[in-house]
């Protein structure tokens, strides 16, 4: 029995060592790290990327942080927010709690849970635009308005999905390994993707490769054009309740002294073609042109960028996500239209950044 | 408790302390303990069928012992230990429209390893009818017999002869079958995890998303399930059979290289030889076999491949599936005469290697077609299945590409399918001969160890992280 057990344990010691290397690469990148230490890293201004692979907190990160951050400029939305930086804006108290809600009706109760001195005093609201789809409802948990519960992490799950993806040639150790400080998380340690410190997001180094994206050539946008699903689902008349969703968050922003400037965000433009050959998307028109007399009516604003002519499909990171460059050409056109938020912006030094040559996903600041 | 959960990993460790941390005589009982505890992690239900079908069978085990030699007995109990077989696999296809619902949602439950268990009971029942084995005399022992828990949910179906045998006497720690156990479960676990796990994304269609890919891709797919259901099956079965050599018992293999025979006869002495060992002992020869002509021969194949079709499941696709192979068995028996002359008369010679290539290759698409009807969810899927593949056939270089892409398969993860089947089948065809679980203990020692770090490199860095449940686990 002994023979057999020593036999076995030094057979073991290769692995173990594997696998120790791996644990130990896994919490050094931060990805086992409780979501309190990485808030607390944020609000103190510590946090450079902070992106998990295997587990999602995201609006609960964002609450968070934007309630101890308590900047006066704020932006609200889903994950076609998240790419507007701080660098766009000519303030130092801004944050992009992008990604902070998945659906309408959570805009308010965002704002709500917010410490009444960290309510900002201009919100940036982008409206996704099947928001104001009634297909889109049904997507919706009842519980859809609670708090996030902080995820925890399952040191044996992540362990198993690390060494998986790093045989499917995901990352490499020395990377994560090498991580800065700052850094919480395997995708923010092995790829560079996760959240900077002013709430925006980094895609890393996946837009080097965009052929190899999910999306390459928008295959998977088309194909949910064409099914009519996930996000892409049609309709004539747009969801009233969405509108009366609507009236109340820009009531509560009335009431509480937020001047909300807000924008439908772009679609990639054969994207939209496509939609528009369709004819399915009637809603999007419809539902911009009540918004308009919405906003107006409380003295604030709404644009609808869904489609951006001067924006190229290789500026667009899929069919519906925009890179910085669309970003940055979309406070271009703030800073002309917007009569709040217009004075935040350098509309010269953005069409710099948009207009600069090189890799058409990235923006590259002077500095 | 899958054998591919941390939980169960865990659990075997714990019992193979306790068990030979256990004086000798009484280990049957840490043993039939692990068992009953195991067992009851899927159910108190189905831990009271379970120790309903011993305790039946214990009995009529006892009855037969005195009744050697008169039917009635051998079919009163024999039909008693099939009762709980025939209720919950097929009463709710056939009858659960008319039954009271309380009775229909009942049999819905499907007891754990119920087909493979319960045929190790009437097996039991045969030999001591026979008076091939004495009747066990100890319920204990005889309730480890039927519910060693590493056998229990899906084989190997072990003969009593042999496993009762083995539980009667208390043997020593032999280091050198526990390796050989170890080595095999490892072995088991490369099987199942990665190749098994590799390709069940694309081993199969749905009826309703058929019309989505081209007939290349279907066509694929059936090709993928193949390796996947033998990578899935014969996995399971060497973790189980590793798991019962690190006991100190010795279990026969059962599988053989089933994908290098060559003919359907030779297929069916290399796959499930558990399964296939006892139809031909418990259904076939007693319906007479081979000895009442040649009429009543072919009668014999159908009805026993018929048999093993509905084990297998109640769709009328299990039953196509059955009934094709005994038709196989029926044509090659009545054919062999006429293809033995063409043989003769061919310029390569049968048992050459390019003939028995030709051989195997026949025979491989022969089972490939009853494996489209197996895998499907009907006998319309089924057809449909082949209507689909018949769409662009044949298939140039770029249709084969494209039906891949089409499956959502790309460069990457056609690499980590082939690192997975292509040492998978050359361990496979080495082993062809005498199966796996004895052709890896009789290689020299860095092959063995190459092979396992492979193995254990292979599961921690090209094993999917879902698991899916095994397919032989459902019958």
């Amino acid at each position: 029995m002994r023979r057999f057990l020593k036999t076995i344990a030094l057979f073991l010691v290769p692995a173990v060592l594997v696998v120790g290397v791996f644990g130990a690469a896994l919490i050094r990148s931060g990805e086992l790290a409780p979501m309190e230490e990485v808030r607390r890293a944020a609000a103190e201004g510590r946090l450079s990327l902070f992106g998990f692979a295997y587990r999602e907190n995201i609006r609960a990160f964002k609450e968070a942080v934007a309630g101890a951050r308590g900047a006066e400029v704020l932006v609200l939305g889903t994950s076609r927010s998240m790419q507007l930086r701080s660098r766009f804006f000519q303030t130092d108290s801004f944050y992009n709690a992008g990604g902070g809600i998945a659906y309408l009706s959570q805009a308010q109760h965002f704002l709500e849970r917010m410490p009444q001195h960290a309510r900002p005093k201009r919100l940036l609201l982008v409206l996704d635009q099947y928001f104001y789809n009634v297909q889109w409802r049904v997507y919706e948990a009842d519980d859809s308005a609670k708090p996030e519960q902080d995820s925890t992490a399952d040191i044996a799950v992540s362990l198993r999905h690390m060494l998986w993806d790093y045989g499917n040639g995901k990352f490499s150790l020395r990377q994560v390994l090498s991580a800065p400080e700052g850094t919480y998380g395997l995708m923010a340690a092995a790829r560079g993707a996760g959240f900077c410190g002013d709430g925006s997001y980094s895609y890393g180094s996946e837009l080097l490769h965009p052929e190899q994206s999910l999306d390459a050539g928008f295959v998977n946008t088309f194909e949910r054009i064409e099914q009519a699903t996930n996000r892409f689902e049609g309709g004539e008349t747009p969801d009233e309740a969405a509108f009366a969703e609507t009236r109340a968050l820009l009531e509560y922003c009335a009431a509480n002294k937020i001047a909300v400037t807000a924008f439908l965000p772009p679609y990639a433009p054969s994207v939209w073609q496509r939609m528009q050959q369709t004819g399915n998307y009637n809603y999007i028109p419809a539902a911009y042109a009540v918004l308009r007399e919405l906003f107006a009516e409380y003295g604030f604003e709404v644009f609808d960028y869904s489609s951006l002519p001067e924006t190229r499909d290789d500026q667009y990171v899929d069919g519906f996500h925009g890179s910085d460059r669309v970003y940055a050409a979309i406070c271009v056109r703030l800073s002309r239209d917007s009569a709040l938020m217009g004075d935040l912006f350098d509309a010269e030094a953005l069409e710099a950044l948009f207009y600069a040559p090189g890799n058409p996903l990235f923006v590259t600041f002077a500095d | 408790m899958q054998f591919t959960t941390f939980a169960y990993m865990g659990f075997f460790a714990a019992v193979f302390a306790i068990y030979w941390a256990t004086p000798a005589r009484r280990r049957w009982v840490a043993a039939l303990a692990a068992s009953v505890g195991f067992y009851a992690l899927f159910g108190a239900p189905m831990l009271a069928v379970l120790a309903l079908c011993v305790a039946g069978t214990y009995a009529g085990g006892l009855l037969l012992e005195k009744r050697r030699g008169q039917t009635w007995a051998l079919v009163l109990c024999v039909g008693a230990a099939l009762l709980p077989l025939l209720f919950f696999k097929y009463f709710n296809a056939l009858f659960g429209a008319f039954a009271p619902q309380p009775v229909s949602a009942f049999s819905l439950m499907m007891p754990a390893g119920l087909s493979f268990f319960t045929f190790k009971t009437v097996a039991y029942l045969a030999e001591v009818y026979r008076g091939k084995l004495d009747a066990c005399h100890s319920l204990g022992r005889y309730a480890l017999y039927v519910s060693i828990f590493p056998q229990v949910s899906m084989g190997p179906i072990q003969r009593p002869g042999d496993l009762l045998a083995q539980i009667d006497a208390p043997h020593g720690f032999d280091s050198r079958q526990a390796l050989s156990g170890a080595q095999l479960m490892l072995w088991g676990y490369f099987e199942k995890l990665v190749v098994a796990e590799n390709l069940a994304s694309y081993s199969a269609v749905a009826p309703e998303r058929m019309d989505r890919v081209i007939g290349c891709s279907v066509f694929l797919t059936t090709l993928f399930y193949a390796v996947r259901l033998y990578a899935d099956f014969a996995g399971y079965s060497h973790i189980a059979i590793g798991c019962m050599q690190l006991l100190g018992f010795s279990v026969p293999e059962n599988f053989r290289g089933p994908y290098w025979s060559a003919s359907v006869r030779e297929f069916w002495d290399r796959w499930h030889i558990s399964l296939s060992s006892w139809l031909r002992d418990y259904i076939y020869i007693p319906l007479g076999g081979s000895r009442r002509g040649a009429v009543r021969t072919g009668c014999n194949l159908l009805l026993t491949f018929f048999v093993s079709g509905l084990w297998h499941g109640v769709g009328l696709q299990f039953a196509v599936w059955g009934l094709l192979h005994g038709c196989y068995r029926v044509v090659g028996r009545f054919t062999e005469p006429l293809r033995a002359r063409l043989w003769q008369r061919s310029p390569i010679a049968r048992e050459s290697l390019p003939g028995r290539a030709v051989r195997v290759a026949v025979t491989l698409l022969l089972v490939w077609v009853g494996w489209v009807f197996f895998s499907a969810q009907s006998v319309a899927h089924a057809l449909g299945i082949f209507a689909r593949m018949a769409d662009g056939f044949p298939y140039s270089l770029q249709t084969l590409k494209n039906g891949l892409v089409m499956l959502g398969l790309n460069r990457i993860l056609l690499w980590r399918i082939a690192f997975a089947v292509v040492p998978f089948l050359g361990v496979d065809f080495a082993a062809r001969r005498e199966g796996t679980a004895v052709w890896l203990p009789g290689q020299k020692k860095w092959l063995r160890l190459l092979l396992c770090y492979f193995a254990l490199a292979s599961v921690l860095f090209n094993a999917p992280f879902q698991v899916t449940e095994p397919i032989y686990f459902q019958f």
